[in-house]
């Protein structure tokens, strides 16, 4: 695919900005969480404690699960990496949110329908990042084509 | 159709730094905030209040017409009878009891409270007061004029963009922080400056930090103390700055002497070792920041610690130098909503500001800097009527019943007013109480200006970007309206807004709309300009011993004092209460007691926890998500146990000021949610501000079901 999208663990604050951002962009209810901020720590570590924050969202699978879960074919892979929903054929069964094997499909109780991260499509047409990597206090996220260098990065698309 | 090149530049206003915004409007209606990438606050990042402001402004609950209350019950009414009736009340008890009886109550500064200041004077009551006041900002600012001869933001600015090393103590500049000033400490951490990181809960700072002081909660003045001893006996002060710049250096260097590391370990419960190599980070590392919170504010030795920090930087010899504590405000500007002339102190007679309540003592709360009231004096004047009673409150913004500690005794004190006005956006747990409600409008939907400091010094436009929603007006006009009606008009005089916003630019030459073209005025920073007039002390030196504070009657240096409750102070209360207990952590999601109501906030966190660490939990039985039974001397609460290593097992925290606006104006769960119900505003207070001790207090917990 075109993009990845990382985030540098040395710069996630934990602050949920990314979460807001996304509900707002895609207008979602109560419910559906895109990415969501995961609190890791504080644990042991020698010398001391560790804590870290990063988020979590669909991956964009290169063989995604969710497609092949879904009995309407209503998931499919897109050429620039993005694995998008067909709203017209989802009939809202709910097979994908069981099929992907990291929790990370949504279903959204306003329309019935299973929702999920597109990469902020409608933005990356205006020439724009995601929004949740646009408006990132920290700039932790990075959303390029290679892994930046010399950072503590951890690939989550 | 707007789209996002077409929206329009204004400015949040949900906390202080007032980040630049792009908000797009369609059809009269707003549909996005975004942050605006050309601002240099928000340097087109923001934090997830300003991204959810929608859902503030269209909330199905938010009150949108003035409202009465008759017997209980809620009752539209218009404007012309609501601003009527609580003129009438206003007159009745200035009448009646003296314009000292009514009491204007208002929430934190954003950039209307020198508003509600110059209405405190205009009504003719010497009586206002905030929740912050003496326990936020203004111990640290007054010790700043004490130390350096002007108020500076608090306790001066930060330079991380420069910076080589950060000390910072009660604060977390991650969460509670301007925004342009977390990419800065991260930027600076990934560039190799140091960080010591002062705080007893391991946090998303405390986690990046190179020392990370876990001090036991209240106890700062101890550790400032010990920073200034091994700087002075190790040498490592700046003896250049100290010998041009500062009176009372000899003085200090006695006074420190016998605040050893190892005095500081034994009631900080730092390692001795680590102060002192925090000490000798902070002074060889440089340029070096301080950068000082809210925490110790909220402490009965407020003042004194302040003033600590301020010598500590004098020490350091980083003052107003790049990467150190810079005094941006010094520019020749001022804010025009904050200077004396605009909040007409005159309109109070000398006899009557003497009725300032608590002001005789506290001198540098009630004195003409804050010019505020004591809280725990003003509770005493409505429960008992001592020294005269308090009858009426006009709260403007303002949830006393959770923003104020020992919620238990405010709730009394509320019930007890004969009459209350309350400005707000919902029907908040206090404003339950009002007897007449009016609907302010939102930052969106009403025009004004602000300062903000940080990045410089900027005056800025916040144009409102939609009309008021309903009936709601801006606050502005709801004072304008109430000064006419309780005959009072001729020191309100605009015809609107726009008009007095111009008088307020007139000093500087430029009307509102130029401003709004604008968007923003920068002044230029300048380092060491007291090179050019020394500072605006008496002295015109850095005062490290005041002669000044010790003529009042307070300590020329600083000193410590051990929190009045504590493990040590009252071994009595320990032994039933064995735990301290902190109610102060912030977190991005919330600011204050606001924004619980706004679902893609309170999705994220949806109710309080309480930290506790394993070890203690595990006595108690408690486990992951079980219910907590938090109890102090004042009252109990009941808070989800979050289990964190990253807190002494001697402490616990708890998240602070909680309500459910979901279940309604009628419900009081928030007596068992509100940690304001385990805190307490008893004496001793700061000698000086009257602070009270609203951290580190005793408490014990146990299961909560």
């Amino acid at each position: 695919m075109a993009y990845s999208l990382f985030v540098d663990l040395d710069r996630c604050i934990g602050c949920y900005t990314c979460e807001v951002a996304c509900k707002q962009e895609h207008d979602l209810p109560v419910g559906p969480r895109w990415i969501r901020v995961t609190r890791d720590g504080p644990r042991e570590i020698p010398g001391g404690l560790q804590l870290d924050f990063y988020p979590k969202m669909c991956k964009q699978c290169e063989n995604p699960e969710c497609a092949e879960a879904c009995p309407e074919k209503a998931i499919s892979k897109r050429s620039d990496g993005s694995v998008v929903i067909d709203l017209e054929a989802c009939t809202g069964c709910k097979a994908c949110v069981e099929g992907c094997p990291f929790g990370l499909m949504d279903f959204n109780q306003k329309t019935e329908k299973a929702s999920k991260c597109d990469l902020c499509a409608g933005r990356l047409e205006e020439g724009l990042e995601p929004s949740c990597v646009a408006f990132c206090p920290g700039k932790a996220l990075v959303f390029q084509k290679e892994m930046p260098e010399n950072r503590r990065l951890m690939k989550l698309v | 159709m707007r789209t996002r090149m077409d929206a329009i530049k204004t400015a949040c206003c949900f906390c202080k730094p007032f980040c630049g915004l792009l908000v797009s409007v369609e059809n009269g209606k707003i549909v996005k905030v975004e942050p605006d990438p050309e601002d240099r606050m928000s340097q087109g990042a923001i934090c997830p209040k300003a991204l959810a402001s929608k859902q503030l402004i269209y909330h199905p609950d938010r009150v949108l017409h003035p409202m009465k209350k008759d017997d209980g019950t809620w009752t539209k009414i218009g404007w012309d009878e609501a601003l009527d009736t609580v003129a009438e009340n206003i007159l009745k008890f200035k009448q009646s009891y003296g314009p000292e009886s009514i009491l204007v109550a208002h929430g934190t500064e954003r950039n209307l409270s020198g508003y509600a200041e110059r209405f405190a004077n205009t009504v003719g009551t010497p009586n206002r007061m905030e929740p912050g006041g003496a326990q936020c900002y203004w111990p640290r600012g007054i010790a700043c004029k004490y130390t350096f001869g002007e108020m500076v933001y608090y306790l001066f600015e930060f330079d991380y963009t420069n910076t080589n090393c950060m000390l910072v103590i009660g604060m977390n500049n991650l969460i509670a922080g301007h925004q342009a000033y977390r990419s800065a400490v991260l930027d600076a951490k990934q560039r190799g400056a140091k960080l010591i990181v002062v705080d007893p809960r391991f946090t998303n700072l405390a986690a990046r930090a190179d020392l990370w002081l876990q001090i036991r909660p209240g106890t700062d003045d101890a550790l400032l103390l010990s920073f200034m001893n091994v700087m002075i006996e190790e040498g490592l002060y700046d003896r250049s700055f100290i010998d041009t710049w500062t009176i009372g250096f000899p003085e200090l260097r006695e006074h420190v002497k016998p605040f050893t590391p190892e005095w500081a370990e034994k009631i900080t419960w730092i390692k001795a070792d680590l102060i002192r190599a925090a000490a000798r980070m902070y002074a060889t590392q440089g340029p070096s920041v301080l950068d000082l919170g809210v925490a110790t504010d909220q402490s009965p030795n407020s003042f004194q610690t302040a003033r600590a920090a301020a010598i500590l930087v004098a020490l350091s010899g980083y003052v107003d130098v790049p990467g150190g504590n810079p005094m941006y405000r010094r520019a020749a500007y001022t804010d025009p909503l904050l200077t004396h002339d605009f909040k007409l102190p005159e309109l109070i007679p000398e006899e009557r500001l003497k009725k300032r309540l608590g002001a005789d003592t506290y001198k540098l709360l009630g004195g003409p800097i804050a010019a505020m009231s004591h809280v725990p004096a003003v509770w005493k004047a409505i429960l008992e009527e001592k020294p005269y009673p308090i009858k009426a409150m006009l709260a403007f913004w303002t949830n006393p019943l959770i923003s104020y500690a020992n919620t238990n005794k405010v709730y009394r004190a509320l019930k007890k007013l004969e009459f209350i006005l309350s400005v707000d956006f919902f029907l908040t747990p206090t404003a339950r109480h009002a007897d007449i409600f009016l609907p302010a409008a939102t930052f969106l939907e009403r025009d004004g200006i602000a300062n903000y400091y940080g990045q410089g010094l900027a005056l800025l436009a916040m144009p409102k970007v939609i009309e008021p929603v309903g009936e709601c007006w801006d606050d502005k006009k709801i004072f304008m309206e109430l000064s006419k009606r309780i005959g009072m008009g001729k020191y309100w005089p605009w015809e609107s807004v726009e008009e007095h916003i111009d008088g307020l630019l007139q000093p500087m030459g430029i009307t509102y709309g130029q401003l709004k073209d604008m968007k923003q005025v920068l002044f230029p920073r300048e380092y060491r300009k007291y090179e050019k007039s020394g500072f605006k002390t008496a002295s015109g030196k850095v005062e490290i011993y005041s002669r000044e504070l010790e003529k009042m009657g307070y300590e020329p240096l600083p000193v410590y004092r051990e929190p009045p409750e504590s493990p040590y102070s009252t071994p009595e209360v320990a032994q039933e209460f064995p735990l301290v207990l902190i109610t102060g952590g912030r977190t991005s999601l919330y600011n204050h007691t606001e924004m619980r109501m706004i679902p893609w906030l309170r999705e994220i966190q949806s109710e309080p926890v309480v930290e506790i660490h394993p070890k203690t939990a595990r006595a108690h039985g408690i486990d992951q998500g079980d219910l907590v039974k938090i109890e102090s001397r004042r009252g109990r609460v009941f808070l989800k146990a979050d289990l964190t290593l990253g807190i002494d097992p001697r402490v616990i925290s708890c998240k602070s000021r909680w309500w459910y606006p979901e279940r309604g104006p009628e419900d009081e769960s928030w007596l068992d949610s509100n940690s304001n119900v385990l805190t307490s505003d008893d004496p001793p207070y700061d000698p000086a501000l009257g602070s009270y001790q609203l951290r580190a207090l005793l408490c014990r917990i146990g299961k909560g079901d």
